[in-house]
């Protein structure tokens, strides 16, 4: 620990020189002595008293202490037993100034032992006070505190001083306690000090000092006081390594006692190894600086002393320093942790973080790095929290915290619905850390992740293959579960229908245990196990009267209800689901379906009530446009034609400028046949006018009008623009893409696109998607026309726009001659019942097409041959394939069948409008 | 409004009009000149010898290694008056100095910046925003270098506590953005802090200026100001519920299952625990405005703080 007032400035030195200088008989001498000066002479004793007073007097005044000292040594010999009182006044000055001398040259022990000589024979003269106080910094220099202690308080006890002496008494008595730690003796002098000293860096040091003290005393609220002064960048003892050491150390004190305001407080105040460095280098260019102007100005000699004296210092500290390990990482993330501890997450997480960048070698940065991925994660920070934990995965593989890092990022990802992630940084985990600590979580999380994906069965098998390893593991649990559903969602209900009942039977309670029980109920229902599906329901709504599920199951136990043709107790079960949830998507759901079931008890009077109920509960929050077009329907079979046109036209001029209300979009549709119809008026006249009042500033309405005027007839469609689409309704944006595809794809595209973003939950999607994937197939885009395709049959795997989204993947293979999977494309159309029509025969004629491209001209010729046997109303595929099968026979060189089979194709009547009877005749004619 | 128009426009015209400036020029051929400065041009300065009243003269740039603006004898008092955080009285004392002088503070090596970004200093720390920003904005305009950019974030500041945060954003945008080894960067996240939440986005604006406090010294002049805006939004955040909302969104994160059904499944366990949902938000802006209190009672901030702390809340 450095002296606390070592650097205090010995005031006093300028007083003592003047004191000699006014001593008349010291620099008094005979004149015009010989040109050698007493100094100058060999041999000192052989030198006149006289003229070594006569050069001492000199030299003292020249501050030539060097070569003054001996010359006083001399005096205080030849002078040290005279009891003249003359003499001893002479006596007085030489001690004195030989004390100053000596101490000057750094001879600090002769120095005491010549003031104390001077004090034993000179207490009461006037400069007593000063040798004393010089005496007590030659031994405080000498590290004797409790001497310097002893002539510091015997100054101020014994001898009157001046208010500034005074208090560079107590100063330096304080530090001769503070230096050894005597909290007990330096505290009331420091307290005093604190209060009586005006010099701010003075009162600043006590405030160090003082702070120390309390520090130790653990007396730390007592700081709080100090802080002004501590605060303050002027205060030099601030910058004392010891100092900020004990700060730390006091807020380490703090923050084990958890009194963590007050330890941020110490941290805070604490400067860093780094900033005291800074400071050192500033400061000694400064004194430097300062120095060349003392000497430049001829100052007093003393004050060079003193900056030389704090050049010193501050060299010596700043190699302390220098050799200290440096605790600037440390105190960093102390701060983080304590700004942690009071909650203050975004200081504490920015404290980690600057900790790891500004100290990536340190020991202390992996810590840091995870405390600060920690915390982003914690914070929804996600993209800064993925961020810093693949640093920490790049760089820390052995890492303490790497089991943890590796499980949060696969969860941030799960979070992101980026599965794929989570599956790549779990493989990797378990391939770099076998032994992996959350081993069982990162494998069933790979198996949810495959689930999300819809990669049911490796989800199936990575879950299988878990539970047989790990049979007692604690994500057990979750992994019966997700096993049960992954076979749920595969369809194959029995199953999972065993899963779940198992479950149910191995736990009581837990996160699964409630939603078990309601999916057993849906796999009945799977299964077409209507009763036990019926029971299972309505155990469930009384066993979990508070689940969340509640609702969902009231509709499944409508669904149940109305496929057994109770349709009372299917609207009674519908009628619950509201009561049970706030989810609109369910609400709805059972609303529409209620209307259905009236729709089939034929109660349009039931209807139209319900519909208005529905309108007046939940408002713009339902699909009120919906609603509306059920009533108008209803009001129609009740033989209310004008009611519901009066119902429709309504609703256009009310929400017809709503892009949202997607049930104008039906009513829009239906309007004007129904108007048509009842009043024998053209629609077009009525819409026209409506246009005519809306046109430039109603836009949606704008575009909903044009469109349904285009369908009646008339131009409307001309000076479609990108500036619309945002305006346009989904049905209007099918409208304009569908008009716009061939002079403006661009446009087209957007439109279309458009419905995907804006309006992805309606029935509009399923044709926007259906679009895009045709333009692109027309750019031979397949790859990206294939995935629209894919998401037509996969999202609305029942509609009539499914097949023919199948059959055009497979005429893209067919295209691209990939002809192997064009016919397994082709195959998978007619497995699906659903899509009976015309895409039947369509694949099969597609499949002879790739047969005959492929060579295999005997396959080919069957499937031709299926389709005219089997689809012979299909004319255009009949004839069609009757041409192919005749062209198969001709290639197998098989004339007479060939012929045989034209002549029966051109006998069908039915086939004798088709581009292909024709070319039917021609062949015949040639074989012939 | 119109204040500020006025106020702008005679600050503009005391800005250009060529004021006569004595000067000490240090020669690139060695030794000095005094003159009276009497305009600039492109390439030069035209001067007039001191104490003549005709005789202009014209010096190239490259001529001169340095320009001493001479200043009279009451800057000493300004001196004085700094050193007691006495601000009106600098601001008073340096405005009929400085403002001759910034038609010339882009001349290479002249000692008027120093002086200029002192009384701008002044001018703020009075809370004289306005004014303040007159003299910001013109050091802004020097070319680049440590004291143009400071110059630009004071400016930026003087706009965000004038409420006009666009104008403060936009001007941030313009700023090479400091170090944050610099001082000039807890100022600098202060502003932007400060912007954002003007724009009432708490989150935002606590990260920035959160990022300002960890990488400030406690010394520092805006240390209290940053801390209270901390304080401000998790004081926002815990009112607006913004980010319990968030977290708790986190903490019941539903797994959804593939489109084919309607149900959502049941809780993906083991997701990350967000245990800072528990967080009472609003104690914690108590605990800073306790704080600034306590460590800082000698500023404006602690009286702020102090009004803001609840009397329910224990007292340190």
């Amino acid at each position: 620990m450095q002296p606390f007032s070592a650097s205090v400035r010995v005031w006093s030195w300028g007083v003592v020189a003047l004191a000699l200088a006014a001593t008349p008989s010291f620099s008094a001498g005979p004149s015009g002595q010989p040109a050698e000066t007493a100094a100058e002479a060999v041999d000192l004793s052989q030198a006149s008293t006289t003229a070594m007073e006569k050069d001492a007097d000199r030299l003292v005044q020249q501050h030539d202490y060097t070569k003054a000292v001996p010359l006083l040594q001399e005096l205080a010999n030849r002078l040290g037993e005279t009891e003249s009182p003359q003499l001893l006044i002479k006596l007085e000055r030489i001690l004195f100034h030989l004390g100053v001398g000596l101490m000057e040259l750094g001879k600090l022990d002769e120095a005491i032992e010549v003031f104390t000589k001077y004090m034993e024979k000179f207490a009461s003269a006037n400069n007593a006070r000063y040798a004393l106080s010089l005496q007590g910094d030659a031994l405080r220099r000498l590290e004797k505190y409790d001497e310097a202690a002893a002539c510091y308080e015997k100054l101020r006890t014994e001898y009157t001083l001046e208010y500034q002496f005074q208090q560079d008494t107590l100063t330096k008595l304080a530090d001769c306690y503070v230096i050894p730690r005597d909290w007990p003796k330096a505290l009331p002098l420091l307290e005093s000090l604190w209060k009586e000293l005006r010099d701010g860096e003075a009162r600043a040091k006590a405030a160090t000092a003082l702070a120390q003290g309390y520090i130790e005393l653990d007396r730390t609220e007592e700081i709080l006081a100090l802080l002004p002064a501590l605060q303050s960048r002027a205060a030099k003892a601030r910058y004392e390594l010891e100092f900020n050491l004990t700060l730390i150390r006091g807020g380490d004190a703090m923050f084990y006692q958890k009194r963590y305001p007050l330890g941020l407080l110490l941290y805070q105040l604490a400067l860093s190894k780094e900033d005291l460095l800074r400071w050192y280098d500033a400061r000694e260019q400064r004194l430097t600086e300062h120095r060349k102007t003392l000497v430049a100005a001829r100052e007093d000699f003393q004050r060079i002393l003193d900056v030389d004296e704090e050049v010193q210092k501050l060299k010596q500290q700043r190699q302390i320093l220098k050799e200290t390990d440096s605790y600037s990482e440390e105190l960093r993330f102390r701060l983080g942790k304590t700004f942690f501890e009071l909650d203050r997450q975004w200081e504490s997480f920015w404290t980690f973080w600057t900790l790891w960048r500004d100290y990536p070698k340190s020991e202390l940065a992996e810590s840091a790095l995870y405390a600060a991925f920690s915390l982003a994660a914690e914070l929804e920070l996600h993209e800064r929290a993925l961020e810093l934990g693949y640093a920490y995965l790049q760089g820390y593989e052995k890492g303490e915290s790497y089991d943890e890092v590796t499980l949060s990022v696969g969860q941030i990802h799960i979070k992101r619905k980026e599965f794929d992630k989570t599956i790549a940084v779990y493989e990797k985990a378990l391939q770099v850390k076998p032994d992996h600590a959350y081993f069982d979580q990162l494998t069933f999380q790979i198996g949810y992740c495959l689930f999300q994906r819809e990669e049911f069965d490796r989800a199936l098998g990575i879950f299988t293959e878990f539970r047989k390893k790990h049979p007692e593991s604690a994500t057990r649990e979750a992994c019966d579960y997700w096993t049960g559903l992954t076979y749920l969602f595969k369809q194959e209900y029995g199953n999972a229908l065993a899963e779940f009942s198992e479950f149910v039977q191995r736990y009581l309670g837990g996160d699964y245990f409630e939603d078990a029980n309601f999916r057993i109920g849906v796999c009945h229902y799977g299964l077409l196990e209507f009763r036990e599906a019926r029971e299972q329901f309505e155990e469930f709504v009384r066993r979990f009267p508070d689940s969340k599920l509640r609702g969902e199951a009231h509709a499944l136990l409508g669904d149940i209800a109305g496929a057994d043709g109770r349709l009372s107790d299917a609207i009674a079960q519908y009628k619950e689901v509201e009561k049970h949830t706030t989810n609109m998507s369910q609400i709805n759901y059972a609303a529409f379906q209620i209307g259905r079931v009236m729709e089939t008890k034929g109660d349009f009077k039931g209807i139209v009530e319900y519909f208005q109920k529905y309108l007046k509960e939940y408002e713009l929050k339902g699909n009120y446009t919906e609603a509306i077009w059920r009533i108008g329907f209803a009001k129609k079979q009740l033989g209310e034609v004008k009611g519901m046109l009066d119902e429709y036209w309504a609703a256009i001029q009310k929400f017809g400028n709503d892009p949202a209300a997607v049930g104008i979009d039906l009513i829009v549709q239906d309007w004007p046949a129904q108007y048509q119809a009842h009043y024998g008026k053209d629609a077009r006249e009525v819409l026209q006018g409506e246009l005519s009042r809306v046109q430039g500033g109603q836009r949606t309405m704008t575009l909903r009008l044009r469109m349904a005027l285009e369908k009646l007839g008339a131009d409307s469609a001309k000076g479609l623009k990108e500036d619309d689409l945002p305006h346009a309704s989904p049905a209007v944006l099918i409208w304009i893409g569908q008009e716009t595809q061939a002079e403006q794809p661009g446009l087209a595209r957007k439109a279309f696109q458009r419905v995907l973003d804006a309006h992805a939950g309606t029935e509009w999607t399923e044709p926007a998607l259906f679009e895009l994937a045709e333009m692109e197939a027309g750019q031979k885009q397949f790859k990206r026309a294939a995935e629209l395709f894919a998401s037509v049959h996969g999202r609305f795997p029942t509609s009539e726009r499914a097949g023919m989204a199948m059959k055009r993947e497979g005429d893209m293979l067919l295209e691209q001659r990939k002809f192997k999977e064009a016919v397994a494309t082709y195959e998978k159309v007619l497995q699906v019942r659903e899509w009976r029509g015309p895409l039947w025969p369509e694949s099969l004629y597609q499949i002879g097409v790739c047969r005959m491209m492929e060579g295999n001209i005997r396959e080919a010729f069957a499937y031709f041959q299926r389709i005219y046997v089997l689809y012979q109303n299909y004319t255009d595929w009949a004839a069609r394939a009757y041409l192919q099968s005749a062209v198969c026979l001709e290639k197998l060189n098989l004339r007479q069948d060939a012929i045989r089979t034209y002549s029966e194709m051109l006998a069908v009547k039915r086939l004798e409008k088709t581009p292909e009877y024709a070319e039917a005749e021609k062949r015949l004619a040639r074989l012939q | 409004m119109t204040t500020q128009i006025i106020c702008s426009l005679l600050f503009l015209f005391a800005a250009l009009s060529h004021a006569q400036v004595p000067v000490v020029l240090v020669l690139k051929k060695g030794g000095t000149s005094e003159a009276v400065l009497m305009g600039k041009t492109d390439a030069g300065v035209r001067l007039q010898p001191k104490g003549a009243t005709a005789g202009e003269y014209q010096l190239s740039f490259d001529q001169i290694t340095e320009f001493r603006f001479v200043y009279p004898e009451s800057i000493a008092q300004a001196q004085e008056a700094l050193n007691q955080n006495q601000h009106d009285r600098v601001a008073a004392i340096l405005k009929p100095i400085a403002t001759p002088l910034l038609p010339y503070l882009d001349l290479p090596n002249n000692n008027g910046l120093l002086l200029v970004m002192t009384l701008a200093d002044s001018l703020r720390r009075t809370g004289k925003f306005e004014e303040a920003l007159n003299y910001f904005e013109k050091l802004r305009a020097l070319p680049k270098s440590p004291d143009s950019i400071r110059a630009g974030v004071w400016a930026a500041h003087c706009h965000a506590v004038l409420g006009r945060t666009d104008a403060a954003w936009k001007l941030l945008q313009t700023i090479d953005p400091p170090k944050r080894d610099q001082e000039l960067f807890g100022q600098n996240q202060l502003v932007r802090a400060q912007v954002r939440f003007a724009q009432k986005d708490y989150l935002a604006a606590l990260d920035e200026v959160s990022l300002g406090i960890a990488c400030s010294r406690m010394e520092s002049e805006l240390f209290p100001e940053s801390l209270f805006l901390a304080g401000q939004c998790y004081e926002a955040l815990a009112d607006t519920n913004v980010l319990h909302s968030a977290l708790q969104s986190t903490r019941l994160a539903q797994a959804t299952v593939p489109s084919t059904n309607r149900v959502q499944t049941a809780v993906v366990t083991n997701v990350i625990p967000a245990s800072s949902s528990a967080t009472n938000y609003a104690a914690v802006a108590q605990s800073i405005y306790r704080e600034i209190v306590t460590g800082f009672s000698n500023t404006a901030w602690a009286a702020r703080s102090l009004s803001k702390l609840s009397t329910k809340e224990p007292q340190p």
